[in-house]
């Protein structure tokens, strides 16, 4: 003690303590504004590789099996099909085919490879017995070897107890055993395919995520349960011997891997998501992530199966059901050190979706200076109550903080808040100096809707519109109505409901998302939520039925065949296609009127939702490339798979005319070929709509349908994002008097309180 | 004369030689302090660093928040957000919910604990069990206490249901002018025990030949008590309402499990607000305001000190 007391000692311990306190410092500090995103150690280059006779590839029937491609062809023959398996080899490129036979009526619902380069499937056969009116599927149990004979084939029809029992999966060990996987069981059976008895599964709080043997000849098996401790995937081995689980290893990537299984030469196993792959080991059940898709340039919503190469690439199947860009790519590890980067542009999204992911390939792929890298804010792997608010609150740390992403997508953000922040830079001046994109070119009406405090904040790729459609006759030809007009139709009509199945919460919804500035001066800061009219909207609402009290019964009439008998008055209306409005005269029978929700500025009451609004951050340091972004996913190249009317008036006038201008099927005569109904039937077919009993085939648009849509999409508006709030606490104050324990001038004075308080915080 | 001359000059010299070896110690001593001041400080300097880092640091943030636009753009705007808070009328509701919650509250508190340690002092059956069932609400986590209360307090909770006994009307406790009422009665539920605790370590810590001295010169009790024993417990209470200062402020966490972001206004408070604008990052405005609310508290516990200093300064040692 005496050490510690005396001059050395106290230096020593001076020392000590300084040192302690400058190595707790060392972490901290910034690179003088935004953090640099992560590099990996890794990347992986992408080859996209085009097997023999690609053109004839179903790739949602492709298969991967240590270095090959596996796909099959049919060749049928009346309703007999001879099969071709194909193998190609992802290393060398060779090829082979073996060829069998199924018998007649039968198709191949699961098939796998052999080690001897064999085929096992289940065939199924559908039979439908006229006298009963009743279906049933026949299943079998094949084996083909090398050469396309059969070795076996067993009936297993009776193992499938439940009529819609479905195999998801099927695997062979490496002493060739087969299993078979369906929702609720593993199926087992012997080399010569015996049934071996079967492994329950844990019953409806549980489901098959992933099926396959691995490279150590064993059949694993990912399972996906929901308990009270939110949701948890684990890795287990199906023991044949035992008919159990086994080894069961928690903590499996979550992202559902497409089903399948792919084990590395260590033991450890390759599984994906949407957003990136991963390698887990289940001796320390953690997960490792090894690349994101999109680095890869490829959207990882359509891989469908990975697996690991014997010279060490990774093999992925991809399938864009949308532009049908599908196919193999090989993905070769490379230090990153190594590797030339381009500028990387990050951009931050609440919500992961496919959409988002096919852009910024394509921009990736076009572009040689700029690489942008998605940064998720709500999590896939798991999900809680407060997914979202904690996702809002790290996006608005990351704003603040100057690790704001360069691009930010809109959806599910309180626009106008950020907007009154100065988060996002004006894309006015880059709209006005572009030579890729036309602002007068643009529908002005939706560019108003993103315009705030005169910056233009975002431009939607496309838009849709939601409305409310009633009779001529009873709303009036004027689109656009007050809240009181539509309280006076349901007074005038008791007998009928306003909307078909609508709750108390809808309706609530529905009258005031336009009308909340109706109670409330801005100004002032004052409310009238505890007048006589907002009471009188409360006792109007109170007349609906409470949301759990709807109950969807099959043999009710359906809303098209309720608003013909006069028993619906309106219809909540959404549109996405330039044909929709014959469907609503349909039902109405008669002439309609597209009204609206209620408002009282008289505008048509009709809500936009827009799609692909990319916002720049204005303290992003990569502008440029961040607009070279949005143009490039504003600028049509390529297939757009965003759904709704496009933002661009060329293309919406394209799309009228191919709507107005169609091309009717004709015979070897030139004559036109007609339907039952005597009418001509267009190339690209037709398609309908039922509901319930009620069905419709849509026809030709007229120009006056068309007219409707485009002025709909003239006047619309997006619902504010501060309103929802307000929403929220009127929803939840006005329960207490819709469950008749508080009088309506209660419920309104404690709206009121809570109300004025909110605005005068936000005035 | 020589002889005095020679005397005189010794004297000089051994005074002189005095003064040279006082000026040699006084340069050690000078040295030596300087030494022992440096090391001291660095002794200190981890901690001062840390508080640097965590108090000061941040608050000097705050204040640079408060005076700009926002804090996306940063352009300084001088008082305006201070002007702008000012004239805010959700602001100042908050304000005065707070103000008359800490008034209501604190000083109850306070009394009622120093009261309660008061009665616990003397020789009661089952003190102890007494006090652990002050402190158990302590213990308490605060998703069961806010459970207790909604389920006590809810319209169709457990009050209502006493009270419907005798005839009474359902009150909405926390949607009216009573939900100040439920958040003093929590308050205090929680705070009581703590508060006990500490004023029954002090009234123990009493010299015990002062009473006896003033029980001697027949003293009522309540002048033992005004004229002694609160003297000796002033830096106590100093501490204690201090401390329910600052517990007022945190009863903000249930109040908030129990109402949500924006409850009926008698019971919206400062941090409602503050919490409110942290979520829309209106920094500039929560800044603002925390600037205001500690220029308040330097005041309140400023003239707290200056009374401590007053009532108890002829008790310090």
């Amino acid at each position: 003690m005496s050490f510690f007391r005396n001059g050395p000692g106290r230096r020593m311990t001076l020392y000590a303590l300084c040192a302690a306190l400058a190595l707790s410092l060392v972490s901290c500090g910034k690179n003088g504004g935004k953090e640099e995103e992560k590099l990996p150690e890794w990347t992986y280059i992408p080859e996209f590789v085009e097997p023999e006779n690609a053109e004839d590839i179903s790739w949602y029937e492709t298969l991967l099996a240590g270095d090959d491609l596996y796909y099959y062809t049919s060749d049928w023959e009346g309703e007999k099909a001879t099969t071709s398996l194909h193998r190609w080899s992802a290393t060398d490129g060779s090829a082979s085919e073996v060829k069998f036979a199924l018998e007649e009526g039968e198709n191949l619902n699961q098939w796998c490879v052999t080690e001897d380069g064999g085929v096992c499937a289940v065939a199924a056969r559908w039979n439908y017995d006229e006298a009963t009116q009743t279906s049933r599927s026949d299943y079998a149990l094949v084996k083909y070897d090398a050469g396309g004979n059969q070795v076996f084939r067993q009936d297993i029809t009776s193992l499938f107890t439940d009529e819609y029992a479905y195999v998801n999966g099927m695997a062979v060990d490496g002493e060739g055993r087969i299993y078979l996987c369906t929702d609720d069981q593993v199926l087992l059976f012997d080399a010569e395919g015996n049934h071996a008895g079967e492994v329950k599964l844990a019953g409806m709080q549980s489901y098959s995520a992933g099926f396959g043997a691995g490279k150590d000849g064993k059949v694993y098996l990912v399972v996906t349960s929901y308990g009270d401790e939110g949701r948890d995937t684990a890795l287990s081995q199906v023991d044949f011997e035992t008919k159990s689980l086994t080894g069961e290893h928690k903590g499996y990537p979550s992202g559902n891997s497409a089903g399948t299984i792919a084990q590395d030469e260590n033991g450890g196993f390759l599984a994906f998501d949407s957003v990136s792959a991963y390698r887990y080991d289940p001796e320390t059940e953690q997960k490792e992530k090894l690349f994101d898709w999109l680095d890869c340039d490829i959207n990882g919503n359509y891989v469908r199966q990975i697996g690991i190469l014997s010279d060490g690439r990774v093999a992925a199947i991809y399938e864009d059901w949308n532009s049908g860009d599908s196919g193999l790519v090989l993905l070769t590890r490379k230090k990153t050190s190594e590797v030339v980067r381009k500028q990387q542009i990050v951009l931050g999204a609440i919500y992961s979706n496919a959409d988002l992911q096919d852009a910024a390939v394509k921009f990736n792929k076009s572009s040689d200076a700029y690489h942008v890298q998605i940064r998720y804010y709500m999590s896939d792997d798991s999900w809680s109550d407060t997914s979202y608010e904690d996702a809002i609150s790290r996006l608005n740390n990351d704003i603040t903080s100057g690790n704001c992403p360069d691009i930010i997508v809109l959806d599910g953000l309180n626009v106008e808040l950020l907007a009154a922040k100065g988060v996002f830079e004006d894309l006015s001046p880059m709209l006005e100096s572009s030579e890729v994109l036309d602002r007068s070119n643009m529908i002005e009406g939706v560019l108003d809707a993103y315009t705030m405090d005169g910056v233009l904040t975002a431009i939607p790729n496309t838009v849709g519109l939601q409305t409310v459609i009633g009779a001529k006759s009873k709303v009036g030809d004027t689109p656009g109505w007050t809240l009181e007009e539509m309280m006076a139709l349901a007074d005038a009509n008791p007998d009928a409901d306003l909307l078909y199945n609508s709750s108390r919460q809808s309706m609530l919804t529905a009258c005031l998302q336009y009308n909340i500035d109706s109670f409330i001066d801005w100004d002032s800061g004052s409310c009238s939520f505890d007048g006589e009219e907002f009471q009188r909207l409360l006792e109007f609402v109170a007349r609906f039925p409470d949301a759990d009290e709807i109950t969807w019964d099959a043999d009710a009439p359906s809303e098209p065949e309720l608003i013909q008998d006069g028993k619906v008055l309106l219809t909540a209306a959404y549109i996405y296609e330039l044909d929709e409005m014959q469907l609503y005269l349909a039902m109405f029978g008669e002439d309609i009127t597209a009204v609206g929700y209620p408002n009282p500025d008289g505008n048509n009451g009709c809500v936009l939702s827009a799609n692909g609004c990319y916002a720049i951050a204005s303290k992003s340091k990569v502008k440029d490339g961040a607009w070279a972004f949005i143009e490039s996913s504003l600028s049509g190249e390529g297939e757009n798979s965003d759904f709704g009317f496009p933002n661009n008036r060329s293309r919406l006038e394209q799309m009228v005319e191919d709507e107005l201008n169609v091309e009717y099927i004709r015979d070897a005569n030139g004559e036109l070929v007609l339907d039952e109904n005597g009418d001509p039937i267009p190339e690209g077919g037709s398609h309908g709509v039922g509901y319930g009993n009620w069905e419709y085939y849509y026809r030709i648009p007229t120009r006056e349908e068309i007219d409707m849509i485009l002025d709909l999409l003239e006047g619309a508006k997006p619902v504010s994002g501060g309103d929802t709030k307000i929403l929220s606490i009127i929803n939840e104050e006005a329960e207490a008097f819709f469950q008749g324990q508080k009088s309506v001038e209660d419920v309104a004075d404690i709206i009121q309180s809570r109300i004025n308080v909110y605005v005068n915080e936000n005035r | 004369m020589q002889k005095r001359r020679r005397q005189r000059l010794q004297g000089m010299q051994a005074g002189e030689n005095q003064v040279r070896q006082k000026r040699k110690q006084h340069g050690k001593t000078t040295r030596r302090a300087r030494k022992i001041r440096i090391s001291s400080g660095a002794f200190i300097a981890p901690s001062f660093l840390g508080v640097l880092l965590f108090f000061i640091l941040p608050f000097l943030v705050v204040i640079y928040y408060s005076l700009v636009d926002n804090p996306i753009s940063g352009n300084f705007v001088f008082f305006e957000n201070y002007d702008s808070i000012i004239h805010n009328a959700a602001f100042m509701r908050a304000v005065k919910n707070t103000a008359v919650f800490s008034a209501v509250a604190v000083p109850l508190a306070v009394v009622l604990s120093l009261i309660l340690a008061i009665v616990l002092e003397a020789k009661l059956p089952f003190r102890s069990q007494f006090r652990t069932f002050f402190l158990s609400p302590m213990m308490v986590p605060v998703a069961s206490i806010v459970l207790i209360w909604q389920v006590l307090f809810h319209y169709n909770g457990a009050v209502n249901d006493f009270l419907a006994v005798f005839g009474a009307d359902k009150i909405d406790w926390l949607k009216s002018e009573y939900s100040q009422v439920v958040v003093v009665i929590l308050f205090l539920w929680k705070n009581l025990g703590y508060n006990m605790i500490l004023f029954m370590a002090a009234l123990a810590s009493i010299p015990k030949d002062i009473l006896e001295v003033a029980r001697l010169e027949s003293a009522t009790p309540l002048q033992t008590f005004f004229y002694i024993k609160i003297r000796y417990l002033s830096s106590t209470l100093l501490f204690v309402t201090i401390m329910s200062l600052i517990n007022s402020f945190k009863v903000f966490r249930e109040v908030y499990l129990l109402t949500g972001d924006y409850p009926y206004d008698t019971i919206y408070m400062l941090q409602h607000f503050m919490n409110n604008k942290f979520k829309s990052i209106d920094y500039q405005a929560l800044s603002a305001a925390a600037v205001l609310m500690c220029l308040v508290m330097i005041v309140i516990i400023g003239l707290l000190f200056l009374a401590e200093n007053r009532f108890g300064k002829d008790v310090e040692g």
